[in-house]
């Protein structure tokens, strides 16, 4: 099978406004077309992301609901993750790569709390999506191990794990592998000052805690915001900034009620506009970098629940690229690494004290300090997106699927594809 | 408050992994358990004493009547396996399923030795949808680590079995999972007897014993533990390989059957170790079963554990009972690298993991886990520690759990998947008719090749 024409369907908010998928399909075409030169690279992102992309060593294309099959037809490899309905037309001659760097299904279910009376709609949409995807993937990757594991269950349920692919590779790595977020290559240098003495409250000797990222369903900054009230009480030159914590374009899952918790609690302590910083709107994803470069520690407490143990943040990948040291709470794999490399301190989930404690530790002890920050340097190596895609550029150089044959899976890719339509359109909303 | 353990294996002097966990678990659940009556049913007449146990045992036989009966008086019930003709006497009943034996990774490798693709996919068709519909008919499951329970997420999201109901009474799932490893035997063991230094021929009073303390299946890999030996015996000659229990105590077995869990394997070794000229000089086979009262001998009188297996999915999902005797007795281990348990291994340490295929870095750990003084001495300290955490009473604290649940009557409670339920029973149903059907087919048209071209019947399969 010819394979040397590669298609990036990136589904997510492209250019100015890029979110985290979008940014991971950015690297991805990168990677793609600086380890094969061979290859020709395309990225398709939505229309609504259209612009001048002339500077990137691949070639960008807009794309519609009905224009994606068009341009899936053009490509021999198609990479994605999530493909259309449609694309099934296409399914026979083209390799479907799935890109399933989140437990989708798992999202859902937390992202649904809110939803009392449509949720069951929702998690069948999930759950027809998630079979759907699997069946179609010709090879599958995620984010890490544990994730990997969810999704052999869901393979093995599906009946998509054939027998003689255990032959030829037992470990199934040649199925389904892992590809983390990777850390950027960019160097780290300081455009502008953004924070220290330029932010309204922030004096140039503050040392300023950063959470860059949503205030989604399953983040718990009231544990923070309670722990920063007792910091207060020791010293008074800590300061928090919440970056892009609220922004129009996430979907309307009632994603703005933890953001509004978090600000009704942080009025009630007294923390608000004088200690602790809600950044409304977007900040460009070039421009966050000044704001891990100045930050003095990276925040992010959450719940530790199935969530967060299958979840793969990329806001903790995006410190480690500014060696900003991190404290988070126990229960993700990322935490686990920061545990265990030293790359930063963690913390039980709803620990205030403790939250409050690893804060002034990391910030009073200057020698602990920089060896987290080396402790973060030597893990980067290992952590950049060209070592993290190597399985991805491996298959798309010599790789035969070892899926189930496509006939055999035809007819189950078109009633699971049917079943996703028929619940997407039940629900009455689009994806 | 009734609760029934329905166990396959045997129970008695002559138990495998299946029947020390069930026996275990109605030790404990009627100990915890108090006001509930506990009954362990068991498939053939126990040899165990009745004296002092706090639990019934009930005897079943093969018809599906005589489990019925059973199922009928109890409020939960535990097993690895629920046949389907139970399905509407659990209605009113909650089914705990024991899955701490992983099977689908297993079948994956056993099914290996099913020659013909055609069979072996149906044969895999088959056990897929078998235990579809037992995830479907199950209130709870309980695996041995937490990775299988990732495993079995994946598996009930896509089968439509993993409810906002349930996710919402404990995003942990708790209420839906519990993870219930394998657990260490009470107490401390005591030797009886001498049974290798310096009893068994061949193997001396100083000598130092590496010991395989469980069965030999397809997925172990002897090769590479015999090439290790041979490089061993190469420079020194007084490290001994024992086989214990290489002959699995089950009720009678088809002979292809015998053959494919671990018969074949067993004679494949022998074989081995007389080519490298081992057998019986720097390897022993045990070619009895070792009764579990007696295991603590040969455990004592060991110096390291060993087990090596192939690298890949099975190894991933594994849980080796073995490990645990290995904790109780505080024997250092060597094993391969790949399942959980051998990064536990690695990590405390309680003796060392290696990469797999690597008969130099298996010779090299098995060199320091004989030598290393220190090294020995700490193992055997965390492995103390080790075994008061894998307690049968620590490692069944969810299904204790579980139980206490039922039993409270203000407890919420998620509805059954009906539906599901009727679905995988339908599609189990349609797999085995296919089985069948293929099985039916290929061996008439192989008859009609014979008549036709007059030749030699096919191989057996």
């Amino acid at each position: 099978m010819k394979r040397n024409r590669i298609l990036v369907l990136n589904r997510s908010a492209f250019g100015k406004r890029i979110s985290s998928p979008g940014i991971r399909a950015y690297h991805m075409a990168d990677v793609l077309a600086r380890h094969l030169p061979e290859a020709e690279v395309t990225m398709a992102i939505p229309a609504s992301s259209a612009g001048d992309y002339s500077d990137l060593p691949y070639k960008v294309v807009p794309y519609n609901l009905y224009g994606s099959v068009g341009e899936i037809r053009h490509h021999d490899i198609i990479i994605s993750n999530g493909f259309p309905p449609q694309a099934v037309t296409m399914f026979p001659q083209k390799t479907f790569i799935l890109d399933f760097f989140t437990q989708h299904y798992i999202e859902w279910m937390e992202n649904t709390k809110t939803e009392s009376k449509r949720r069951n709609a929702w998690m069948t949409m999930a759950r027809n999506y998630l079979n759907m995807q699997l069946t179609f993937a010709d090879f599958v990757m995620c984010a890490n191990e544990r994730q990997r594991d969810t999704f052999i269950g869901s393979l093995v349920a599906l009946d998509l794990i054939n027998p003689a692919a255990y032959d030829s590779d037992p470990s199934l790595r040649a199925l389904i592998d892992i590809a983390p977020h990777g850390v950027r290559t960019d160097e780290r240098k300081q455009v502008k000052p953004v924070l220290k003495g330029v932010y309204g409250g922030i004096r140039e000797t503050d040392k300023v805690l950063l959470w860059h990222g949503g205030i989604l369903q399953w983040y718990d900054p009231p544990t923070l915001l309670r722990a920063l009230a007792k910091i207060r009480d020791i010293r008074d030159d800590v300061k928090l900034v919440f970056v892009g914590a609220l922004y129009p374009g996430l979907s309307t899952l009632g994603f703005g009620k933890r953001f509004e918790e978090s600000v009704e609690l942080a009025r009630e302590l007294g923390l608000y506009n004088s200690t602790v910083f809600f950044d409304i709107g977007w900040v460009p994803y070039e421009e966050i970098k000044d704001y891990l470069l100045e930050a003095d520690l990276a925040v992010c407490t959450y719940f530790n629940n199935m969530e967060t143990r299958y979840s793969h943040r990329t806001r903790f990948v995006d410190a480690f690229w500014a060696e900003l040291p991190m404290i988070c709470t126990r229960g993700d794999v990322l935490a686990e690494l920061i545990d265990e490399r030293g790359m930063g301190l963690v913390v039980e989930q709803g620990d205030v004290d403790g939250v409050a404690d690893a804060i002034l530790k990391l910030l009073g002890n200057e020698e602990l300090y920089q060896r987290t920050k080396d402790n973060i340097r030597q893990a980067n190596k290992e952590l950049i997106w060209d070592v993290a895609f190597e399985p991805l550029v491996r298959f798309c150089r010599e790789g035969t699927s070892i899926a189930r044959p496509k006939r055999e899976r035809i007819a189950p890719l078109t009633a699971r594809a049917a079943r996703y339509v028929t619940s997407t359109l039940l629900l009455g909303g689009s994806k | 408050m009734n609760v029934l353990i329905l166990t396959r294996s045997l129970v008695g002097s002559r138990m495998a992994s299946p029947g020390i966990r069930a026996y275990h678990m109605a030790r404990v659940l009627a100990e915890r358990l108090p006001e509930a009556e506990v009954t362990l049913a068991v498939p053939a007449a126990s040899d165990l004493s009745t004296d002092d146990l706090a639990f019934n045992i009930e005897t079943y036989d093969s018809s599906a009547g005589s489990i019925i009966r059973l199922v009928r008086r109890a409020d939960v019930v535990i097993t690895g396996n629920a046949p389907p003709y139970l399905f509407p006497f659990l209605r009113s009943k909650r089914l705990v399923l024991d899955l701490y034996s992983p099977y689908m990774p297993e079948w994956l490798a056993i099914s290996r030795v099913i020659k013909r693709m055609g069979f072996r996919k149906a044969w895999m068709e088959t056990n897929r949808r078998y235990l579809g519909m037992q995830l479907a008919a199950a209130d709870y499951v309980l695996c041995a680590n937490e990775r299988q329970r990732d495993l079995y997420v994946g598996m009930l999201a896509s089968f439509g079995l993993l409810s906002p109901q349930v996710y919402d009474l404990d995003p942990m799932l708790g209420h839906l999972f519990g993870v219930a490893p394998y657990g260490v035997r009470p107490g401390a063991p005591e030797s009886t007897k001498r049974v290798l230094k310096g009893v068994h021929p061949g193997i001396g009073e100083d000598d130092k014993v590496l010991i395989w303390n469980g069965t030999l299946i397809e997925w172990y890999d002897i090769d590479t533990l015999l090439a290790a030996m041979q490089l061993l015996r190469q420079e020194r000659n007084d490290i001994k390989l024992y086989f214990l229990g290489t002959e699995y105590p089950t009720l009678k077995m088809k002979e292809e059957a015998a053959q494919s869990l671990g018969g074949g394997m067993v004679r494949r070794a022998v074989d081995r170790s007389e080519e490298l000229g081992l057998l019986d000089s720097t390897v022993f086979f045990n070619f009895a079963w070792c009764d579990y009262d007696e295991t603590a001998n040969y455990l004592l009188e060991s110096d390291v554990g060993v087990c090596t297996n192939y690298e890949g999915i099975e190894s991933h999902y594994a849980f080796r009972t073995r490990y645990v005797d290995l904790f109780w007795a505080q024997v250092p281990i060597v094993c391969t690298q790949g399942d959980v348990l051998a990064e536990l291994i690695a990590n405390r340490p309680l003796g060392i993991a290696v990469p797999p295929k690597d008969p130099q870095a298996l010779a090299e750990a098995i060199r320091r886990a004989v030598d290393d003084e220190q090294f020995i001495a700490k193992c055997k300290e965390n492995l103390a520690a080790v075994r008061e955490e894998y307690q049968w009473e620590r490692t069944l604290q969810p299904l204790i759990r579980f139980c206490q649940r039922v039993a409270d009557p203000d407890a919420g409670r998620p509805s059954k998947h009906s539906g599901a339920l009727v679905r995988s029973s339908v599609s189990y149903g349609r797999a085995r008719l296919y089985q069948a059907l293929y099985f039916l087919f290929t061996s008439y048209v192989a008859k009609l090749r014979r008549r036709l071209t007059g030749g030699a019947p096919p191989p057996a399969q």
